[in-house]
């Protein structure tokens, strides 16, 4: 099935990368569940025979799908909150300063700061990747990097 | 590149060293064929006017594609990298191709890391630490691959083949990480195979390369991160021992970013190039080659256009073995036999630059003096100690001086014979006493 074997090769070739910028958005616990979730809807796709520019394709549906999984996430701790006692309630899981300071970030902000800053790639080369205008790119990094300023310290 | 770069860059690298394995990729055969799973949202979301608020604006189409049961291929266990320790200063030794850490204060030792399993493939056994970073991540080679180990996790992070034998690996201040390749130091070598390459210290992607008009021995990165300084190997012809210079050896300094390539000609007055280069890039210390019982000139040359600035004469009794420079101020170096009160064992100078002149540090007994690494504090001065053969019984160890008083601190014993040590800044940074950490490597024995 050459469509499988094109996506099976697609995966190959970036998994790496997606898991790395899905940890970066939702953390290392839940950026496997977003990376399955966002390669399925890809793969099984009618559109995906017509995807030109696979990896662009890819990380925009591992960022959509980061946003969905931010929306049911904070909608079940409200339904939890809610429900349970607080006593019951789960504390939220401790991070250090740097994780604390990226999640401030929006998921946005982080997207274009992980590829900036991990993935070296320029204000073009991201803003083709997540589907957005260079203006757009320099926004969010300048935003992230203002809210980064206060959060990192040594 | 400033220093916020540095910390965003530094942070995100560590929130992305958490990435768990990749999950399996996804059984599309369970599927029907051209069905899309779940929910397929088809795009039209009418919004109204501003007037139109109270109105619904939006008009959602959707349609169940499949009646199948959505299959999700579950995604593998999460395998999340244990906290780094940060508790404390880390030695890392690498003997041939083991990592080694301990502690400097307590000698505690952790568990060794082998390297070899992961390069093996390679064909080369011989690992080169070349630098540590102040996240103790270390940045080895073995051949024309670099690799990024994790020294707090004992895990290869990434490795990348940078498309030729590495001669040289520096991290800039903003955290790049830059490697230079040659295929032959002595010849001319191919068309474009001397190269500056950077390196994603991260993903350990390389970069588009810089090609360099000589053979690369030596990398220094200034700590701004824009401005490499390289010494350049003379190019000879012939075949040993009858070699013939017929280009001397030159100091290429290569503008990062617009990736320009400028010669510069630093030398010392007897053609030698650059040992070492100060942080910022001003001054490049030079020495001579020592004749046993003469005197030797270290030149001091301002990096920036080769003007000789000073030439230091150092009294030495042997061979020079390095000059090593500290942020600012005093630079040191080794005569590896310069004990007056032991003939055969190494004494150290401190050069004062400034007032052109050397004067004893210590003299140490029962080493080699064949490696000189200087803690970015600037407080202790790292001698390895590999036996001297003219000492028996003597194990292999690391001397520690202290640069203020010229006292050697007790060795720390090692697995065997290390030639070259590297130390960390994490220690500095976070003022952890006594020392930063200290990383190196052993290259084979013949």
């Amino acid at each position: 099935m050459v469509g499988a074997d094109r996506a099976e090769r697609a995966y190959r070739q970036n998994a790496v990368g997606l898991v790395r910028f899905a940890t970066a958005l939702v953390g290392p616990n839940d950026a496997p569940d977003v990376v399955s979730a966002a390669i399925l809807s890809c793969f099984t796709s009618p559109a995906w025979e017509s995807v030109l520019n696979v990896e662009a394709y890819l990380y925009r549906a591992v960022l959509n799908q980061a946003r969905s999984h931010h929306r049911s996430s904070q909608r079940r701790e409200r339904r939890e909150r809610l429900a349970a006692s607080p006593a019951l309630v789960a504390e939220r899981e401790v991070r250090d300063d740097v994780w604390a300071a990226v999640e401030r970030l929006s998921l946005r902000q982080r997207a274009v700061t992980v590829l900036t800053y991990v993935d070296d790639l320029t204000v073009t080369e991201v803003a083709s990747r997540l589907g957005i205008s260079d203006g757009a790119v320099r926004r969010h990094l300048a935003r992230a990097r203002a809210q980064l300023r206060k959060g990192l310290h040594d | 590149m400033t220093e916020l770069d540095a910390r965003i860059r530094a942070a995100m690298a560590r929130v992305t060293a958490e990435a768990p394995a990749p999950p399996p990729f996804p059984d599309l055969g369970a599927t029907p064929s051209g069905k899309p799973h779940g929910r397929r949202w088809r795009a039209p979301l009418a919004v109204g006017t501003a007037l139109a608020v109270v109105a619904v604006g939006a008009l959602i189409v959707s349609r169940h594609r499949s009646a199948a049961p959505r299959v999700v291929t579950a995604p593998a266990p999460s395998t999340v990298a244990p906290p780094a320790d940060r508790s404390g200063s880390t030695y890392a030794v690498t003997d041939c191709n083991t990592i080694e850490a301990f502690d400097p204060a307590t000698g505690d030792q952790g568990a060794p890391f082998q390297v070899v399993p992961a390069y093996r493939h390679q064909g080369d056994p011989i690992v080169d630490l070349l630098a540590v970073d102040d996240h103790d991540r270390a940045y080895t080679s073995s051949g024309g691959t670099i690799w990024v180990v994790d020294m707090a996790s004992r895990r290869v992070l990434a490795h990348s083949e940078v498309g030729g034998p590495v001669t040289a690996v520096a991290l800039a201040g903003d955290g790049r990480l830059y490697a230079t390749t040659a295929i032959d130091q002595i010849h001319a070598g191919p068309a474009g195979s001397n190269r500056l390459v950077p390196i994603n210290s991260v993903t350990g992607q390389a970069g588009t390369p810089i090609v360099l008009p000589a053979a690369p021995l030596e990398l220094f990165i200034t700590a701004d991160g824009h401005t490499a300084y390289i010494d350049g190997a003379a190019t000879y012809t012939g075949t040993e021992p009858n070699l013939v210079e017929v280009t001397p050896p030159v100091v290429m300094r290569v503008d990062l970013r617009s990736a320009t390539v400028t010669i510069i000609r630093g030398h010392g007055p007897s053609g030698e190039s650059y040992d070492a280069v100060f942080p910022d890039g001003s001054i490049a210390l030079s020495a001579h080659p020592a004749t046993p019982g003469h005197a030797v000139g270290v030149a001091v040359i301002d990096a920036r256009t080769g003007a000789q600035m000073a030439d230091i004469a150092v009294p030495v009794a042997g061979p020079i073995f390095a000059v090593v420079p500290g942020a600012s101020g005093p630079a040191y170096l080794v005569d590896t036999t310069g004990n007056p009160d032991r003939a055969g064992d190494p004494a150290v100078y401190k050069l004062d630059l400034a007032a052109r002149r050397a004067t004893p540090l210590a003299y140490l007994t029962g080493t080699s003096g064949q490696l000189l690494t200087l803690s970015p504090d600037g407080r202790y001065l790292w001698i390895e100690d590999n036996p001297n053969p003219r000492i028996p019984g003597v194990p292999d160890q690391l001397v520690r001086v202290d640069t203020t008083s010229g006292a050697a601190l007790a060795p720390l014993g090692v697995a065997s014979c290390p030639l070259e040590a590297i130390v960390s800044p994490r220690g500095a940074r976070t003022g952890a006493t006594p020392s930063p950490a200290i990383a190196g490597t052993a290259k084979k024995q013949p």
